[in-house]
Parts: C-alpha cells; sequence; structure tokens
C-alpha cells in the first residue's frame, strides 16, 4: 500500500480537470480553456512532468494535408492520473466543507 | 500588402538507383549552400516513381517553399558528371519556374519566411536531450506555427507578429524551466513547501 499521498500543484490540478472533463486535448486547446490560469510556456513542461509520473500520455497527431509544421500532441490523463486527480477533487471538497470549517467563513 | 504564406515541395522524378537521390540533395546542397531536412515517402522499387518530399529547406536567405508539385523526366544515365549537371541545372530551373509561378498566382509581394521557431529549436536541440526537444520545445513551436498561420489566414497581420514576441517569450520560459537552474528553483520549492 502507497503510504504517500500524491499531491497536485495548481497547474497539474487544472491540466487533469479539464482533461478528465474533456478527454484528449492539445495544450492550446487546454491554455484556452483555462483561461488564462495555463501558460504557453510552462504548460509542456508541466505536462512533461506529469507524464514522467504517471498521469498523462500524449502521442503526435500529423497535421492533415494540405497543412504543414511540426505534428501537434494531444494529450490525455491515464487511470493513475484521474484517480490522482479524484483525490485531490474530494480532499479540496472536504477541506471547504462545513465538516472541517462548521460555521467559520 | 506583404503575405507571408509558408509552402512546401514535392519532387517526382525516376531513378533507377537510391544513391541518386543523396546525390541530388548533394547537389541541392552545394548550389542553394543548405540544411535539408526531408522525408522520403515511398521505399524505393526499382524503376518506380519515388516521391521526395522536401520539408523546412532553410538557407542563408531564409528561404522556406511549400504546395508545389513539381514533375521533370531525368535522363538517367551512368555518367555521374552528365547526371549532376542535369540535376545543377534542373534545381535552377526549378527554383526559377517555382518562383515564377508564385509571383504569377498572386498578385501581391510575396515574401518567403524561414520555418517559425527553426532558430530557437536549433538552440534546444543543441543544449537539451531529444525527448526534451520532442515533447517539450517542439509542442511548442507546433502551437506556435497553429496560432500563427490562423492569423495569417484571417488576414490580422499585426496579431500574427504580437504571436510571433509572445511565443519566443514562451520558448524561452520553456527553456529556463527546463534548464539545471529551472530545475533547482523546482526543487527548493517542492522542499519550501514540505
Amino acid at each position: 500500500m502507497n503510504n504517500e499521498f500524491p499531491k497536485l500543484s495548481k497547474k497539474e490540478f487544472k491540466i487533469l480537470e479539464l482533461l478528465v472533463a474533456n478527454g484528449e486535448m492539445f495544450g492550446l486547446e487546454m491554455i484556452e480553456a483555462s483561461e488564462g490560469e495555463l501558460k504557453r510556456g510552462t504548460i509542456y513542461v508541466t505536462l512533461q512532468r506529469m507524464g514522467d509520473k504517471g498521469y498523462v500520455e500524449s502521442r503526435e497527431e500529423p497535421r492533415e494535408h494540405p497543412e504543414i509544421g511540426i505534428p501537434r500532441r494531444k494529450y490525455w490523463a491515464t487511470g493513475l492520473g484521474e484517480k490522482v486527480y479524484q483525490t485531490n477533487l474530494k480532499a479540496r471538497e472536504f477541506f471547504n466543507s462545513e465538516l472541517v470549517w462548521g460555521g467559520v467563513n | 500588402m506583404v503575405r507571408e504564406t509558408p509552402i512546401s515541395s514535392e519532387v517526382e522524378f525516376e531513378y533507377d538507383s537510391y544513391l541518386w537521390i543523396l546525390k541530388f540533395l548533394r547537389v541541392l546542397r552545394k548550389i542553394f549552400r543548405m540544411q535539408i531536412f526531408y522525408q522520403v515517402e515511398y521505399k524505393y522499387v526499382r524503376g518506380e516513381k519515388l516521391t521526395l518530399k522536401l520539408v523546412d529547406l532553410l538557407n542563408e536567405n531564409k528561404i522556406m517553399f511549400s504546395g508545389l508539385v513539381f514533375s521533370y523526366p531525368f535522363d538517367c544515365t551512368n555518367d555521374m558528371k552528365k547526371l549532376n549537371d542535369d540535376l545543377e541545372s534542373f534545381v535552377k530551373k526549378w527554383r526559377k519556374e517555382m518562383l515564377n509561378s508564385l509571383k504569377e498566382s498572386q498578385n501581391e509581394k510575396i515574401k518567403l519566411i524561414s520555418p517559425l521557431g527553426n532558430k530557437l529549436l536549433m538552440i534546444s536541440g543543441f543544449l537539451f536531450s531529444k525527448i526534451n526537444q520532442k515533447e517539450v520545445f517542439e509542442a511548442v513551436v507546433a502551437d506556435w506555427q497553429e496560432e500563427y498561420f490562423e492569423a495569417l489566414f484571417k488576414k490580422e497581420i499585426w496579431k500574427a507578429r504580437w504571436i510571433n514576441v509572445r511565443y519566443t517569450y514562451a520558448f524561452l520560459a520553456a527553456m529556463w524551466m527546463k534548464s539545471p537552474i529551472g530545475d533547482l528553483i523546482q526543487f527548493v520549492i517542492k522542499i519550501a513547501k514540505q
């Protein structure tokens, strides 16, 4: 049994939130959907790190003829990524619930 | 209006030896003093046509072209010198005809540009590993190209230029994050959070 709680940074949480909700997405689509939370330069570094952890996977999507250019990468959340996301989501919901704070704002 | 449009080339020709293709590329390199990244579409089969797709041609004068298919019948002989001469004249004629056809097909002034982000990719390719290059930096440039061409398609030239500025910054930010200093800062942040 793994005793280490899989923490997600704000960006990682946002990325997984988008991927779990939308299935496969391009990086640019995630940037547009995040409304400024995810940045163009740093998203791919974050995605690579998440890939190393096993939370996301990706594949190259070749351009359709007659488009030219470097093929874009499409990303999706793995089973582990979804599990980690759901865990973090439940943890946040619990932390923000009345059970923890009672009547205190 | 200056139109910045990328174009690609496909050249079809018949050869009776795969080695001729390599010699053809050497001639191109010699004539244009350019780096050539090429992709062979089909495996060579004796006597059949072979399509050689030339992508991302660069030279000192910053030329990239795409979208033109050009067919030229070759006289294949075993005489290398004659073949080289044929190839040289073919390429010169090809280039001249290609540029002329571009100018004829569009009345606007044509400006040929180098592939977006290419110089930055060359720097990152030198500094970082292949995996980082493929998964991080090429991904940034792919998005760059996507947004840039979309802006050009809508004839938003100034927006396209702003996109260039924005993505140059984004690329440099990605390089910074992937550098050892970026990793060190990430490590320090991780420790501080614990």
